[in-house]
């Protein structure tokens, strides 16, 4: 601490997870300029002087807090969610609002689903193949939101829960876990009202799950750097590499191409079946103009099967659309790489219509996870094994 | 064509941004009564009263308001398809000048052309493209195809006439281009199955590759996810339009002084608050509407307020049966004699908008009373883009 300086700790009693430390905004109370940013539990040294801190939380909720620090003395500073203002309904009658696309019948009131199907799949480098997890229901909400607890087994992909009830669907959404990571279970949560969605969870990662958070609500910033914390982990091969691949995503999307370095080349060698790895790899390489490099990768990560996050999935289907052209290839990509490049973009760009691109982790509907764009079929029937049935009355099926 | 805004501007940086917006359709039926053509694949899609509106909110935005000290605004190109009803009811757009030319696709591949060509005078640049209408939404990275007036026009590949924007962006590259852009891409995708059969249905508007990696900062602001619609208001734009220009008023104002003590919008700030804009906005018509943002998105600026920004202070009482007594008065905490205001009453809210910066609320009771207590000194940080919080003097 230099002389005229005093010292302030910002700390976030509400915070879940103490690995979970979000920035913090050191604001001069009178010129309004940023000081510094410091991380919550970190000390800081500052120039005596009244100050206005800001944050913004994993929940996309912002925080203010104001700190006096006089010199040579300490100041701790509870930062808490700003309160929010009573939020007003929506308009008695909807006006005429138009839609900027085809016109859509007016829906039936949504009854609930009460007889759905599920099962898990993995998508990996060879092939798809069905998936064991342990599942275990926690709650079955109001609104017939079944809550349940997911244990996949080690295997060399990503595991895919599919719902599906009869005439509807199938959905299908990545889980952000594997048996064969440090993080063993997630949260799936299926709403049951008018149509079965199914939505993942990761509570048992609260590192992970600020991370997807933070992107979740555009917070790029804070993202990645929760992110460098789980770039060390990677380091010590700790690590969750789904993390390590949100993380790797945040960058990307900041164009931070430096702070990636080594990390990106090491997600994808370390952890072969998971297609994020390769995306990263390749998205790191065609920003910085490698085309060769980018093509390799990204024909890689479409041979190890489907990403788990939607974000992959856009920048990959992205590249494909690009590379893929076998008459007119990028300059140094050979003819026969571009060749497979189109194999792989006929298979998955058509996909991209389908995706909620909102949402952290990939989720679309389809039958068939090897051909998800041609089997945009609902479920004529009641599926046999692996399926497992669910109803309100008996519950999941064992 | 002729820019319909074209500043001389000194030498330097500039910004220079094309803007497009279609809500007549040639192809499509003309009422809402017509039967879809049966010749050609049209999805199923209809006229619309909005996006023409809204693209001409944003142009008219970036002509009056908007700042760049870095880049000052240099040209707007603008090309427009209103609908009959615009041309009746958005003021603006009944005589639109020569220089605003229909939205088809051979006038929007020369605006591609020429607005590439102007932003690749100077790497500190910043190229804005914003375009609406009907739409298909490929990825977050690619920012989407966007119908044009001309949409189905040859009906074995009605996507020839259409913008690609994925297609544009990656031909925004090289180290003599502006390395600041900004897409708003507001079209909803267009939902029907046919729809995945796209990439055999033609090839829309866009430019030369050159494999040479991109902008830092290209970053593409979508309406909406596949997942949700696109909305609009006939005569107010769309939904997406509406909230992208409450948050560069406000709404994604950063929350502190950058360089040159300029209140700034940034590339970051808006993909954090935009989203958050554009789905309460259809919140409060009971919809929803997701918005995503993708591409790169370094951290720059992408426009500067005129003067600091009026924060909106709401204090609430808690509890509010001490709005009888209760006098407010919000100070800077250091001149005993100023104040913004003083012995103002709470019903039980007090709102008053307020230059962004450090106050204190002092609160006393008149008559003075044992049932609730005064407050000396409640800091409040009137940061951008507004401040709420209890009262608590029970």
């Amino acid at each position: 601490m230099s002389s005229g300086d005093g010292s302030l700790k910002i700390v976030m009693p509400a915070l879940a997870s103490q690995e979970v430390r979000p920035a913090v905004n050191v604001i001069d109370a009178n010129s309004l300029e940023l000081v510094k940013t410091a991380l919550c539990d970190e000390e800081v040294s500052v120039p005596a002087g009244k100050y206005l801190l800001s944050s913004t939380l994993p929940t996309g909720e912002r925080s203010f807090a104001y700190a006096d620090v006089s010199e040579g003395t300490h100041e701790e500073v509870n930062l808490v969610a700003v309160e929010q203002p009573p939020v007003a309904g929506p308009e008695a009658a909807t006006p005429g609002l138009e839609s900027l696309g085809p016109p859509k019948p007016v829906p039936s009131p949504a009854p609930t689903v009460d007889e759905w199907f599920l099962r898990f799949v993995c998508v990996g480098p060879q092939g798809v193949e069905d998936a064991r997890v342990d599942t275990e229901i926690e709650k079955i909400g109001a609104d017939g939101t079944v809550e349940l607890t997911l244990r996949p087994e080690g295997v060399p992909g990503v595991v895919f829960v599919q719902v599906a009830a009869v005439g509807h669907m199938p959905q299908n959404a990545a889980l952000p876990v594997n048996g064969m990571t440090t993080s063993g279970s997630c949260r799936l949560s299926v709403e049951t009202a008018g149509h079965l969605t199914p939505f993942v969870s990761l509570p048992d990662n609260p590192l992970v799950d600020a991370v997807a958070r933070y992107i979740h609500t555009g917070a790029l910033g804070e993202a990645a750097r929760l992110a460098t914390q789980a770039e060390k982990l990677l380091a010590a091969k700790m690590a969750d590499p789904y993390g390590a691949a949100l993380g790797g995503y945040a960058l990307l999307r900041l164009h931070e191409l430096g702070r990636l370095h080594d990390w990106s080349t090491n997600l994808a060698n370390l952890f072969p079946w998971l297609a994020d790895g390769a995306i990263v790899a390749g998205e790191k390489a065609a920003l910085e103009g490698d085309q060769v490099t980018a093509a390799t990768w990204m024909a890689d990560a479409a041979r190890r099967g489907l990403p788990a996050f939607a974000d992959g999935f856009s920048m990959l289907t992205s590249r494909l659309r690009e590379y893929g052209s076998p008459k007119n290839p990028p300059p140094g990509v050979s003819s026969t790489l571009a060749k497979e490049l189109a194999r792989h973009a006929k298979r998955l760009v058509p996909l991209t219509t389908t995706i909620d691109f909102s949402r952290i982790m990939l989720a679309f509907p389809a039958a068939d996870l090897a051909e998800p764009a041609r089997s945009q079929t609902p479920l004529a029937s009641a599926p046999a094994r692996p399926w497992r049935r669910y109803t309100q009355s008996a519950g999941l099926e064992v | 064509m002729t820019p319909w805004v074209d500043k001389a501007v000194a030498a330097g940086a500039s910004t220079h941004a094309l803007v497009i917006g279609t809500s007549y359709y040639q192809f499509l039926p003309q009422t809402d009564e017509d039967a879809s053509p049966t010749d050609r694949q049209t999805f199923g899609l209809r006229q619309t009263k909005t996006p023409a509106t809204s693209a001409w909110l944003f142009a008219n935005w970036l002509k009056d308001s908007y700042s760049n000290p870095n880049a000052p605004l240099g040209t707007v190109r603008l090309l427009l398809s209103p609908s009959e009803y615009e041309k009746q009811n958005v003021q603006g757009l009944t005589n639109l000048t020569q220089e605003v030319l229909p939205a088809t696709r051979e006038n929007v591949e020369e605006a591609v052309d020429e607005w590439h060509d102007a932003a690749k005078t100077n790497p500190d640049n910043v190229a804005i493209l914003y375009a609406s209408g009907h739409g298909i939404q490929l990825s977050k990275d690619e920012g989407g195809i966007v119908l044009l007036e001309d949409f189905a026009r040859r009906a074995n590949a009605p996507l020839d006439h259409t913008l690609d924007v994925g297609a544009v962006r990656r031909g925004m590259a090289g180290p003599a281009m502006a390395q600041k852009q900004f897409y708003f891409v507001d079209a909803c995708e267009v939902r029907p199955k046919e729809a995945i059969d796209y990439q055999s249905m033609g090839t829309g508007v866009g430019l030369s590759n050159p494999y040479e990696g991109a902008a830092a900062c290209s970053a593409v602001y979508y309406s909406a996810s596949p997942s949700t619609e696109a909305l609009g208001e006939a005569g107010k734009g769309t939904l997406f339009v509406q909230a992208l220009l409450e948050c560069l008023e406000l709404g994604a104002v950063d929350d502190h002084v950058h360089e040159n003590g300029w209140w700034v919008v940034t590339s970051s700030t808006l993909m954090k608050y935009l989203p958050g804009y554009v789905s309460e906005l259809a919140r409060r018509f009971n919809q929803e509407q997701k918005p995503t943002t993708g591409g790169q998105i370094a951290d720059v600026i992408f426009h500067v307020l005129p003067e600091q920004p009026v924060v909106p202070v709401t204090l609430e009482l808690d509890p509010a049966d001490a709005k009888d007594c209760a006098l407010a008065r919000l100070w800077d905490g250091v001149a005993a004699d100023a104040s913004v205001f003083k012995d103002q009453r709470f019903t039980p809210t007090l709102t008053h908008p307020v230059p962004a910066g450090q106050y204190v609320l002092t609160v006393s009771m008149d008559p003075a009373n044992e049932q609730f207590k005064e407050l000396a000194a409640l800091p409040i940080p009137a940061l951008p883009p507004a401040f709420y919080r209890k009262v608590p003097v029970g």
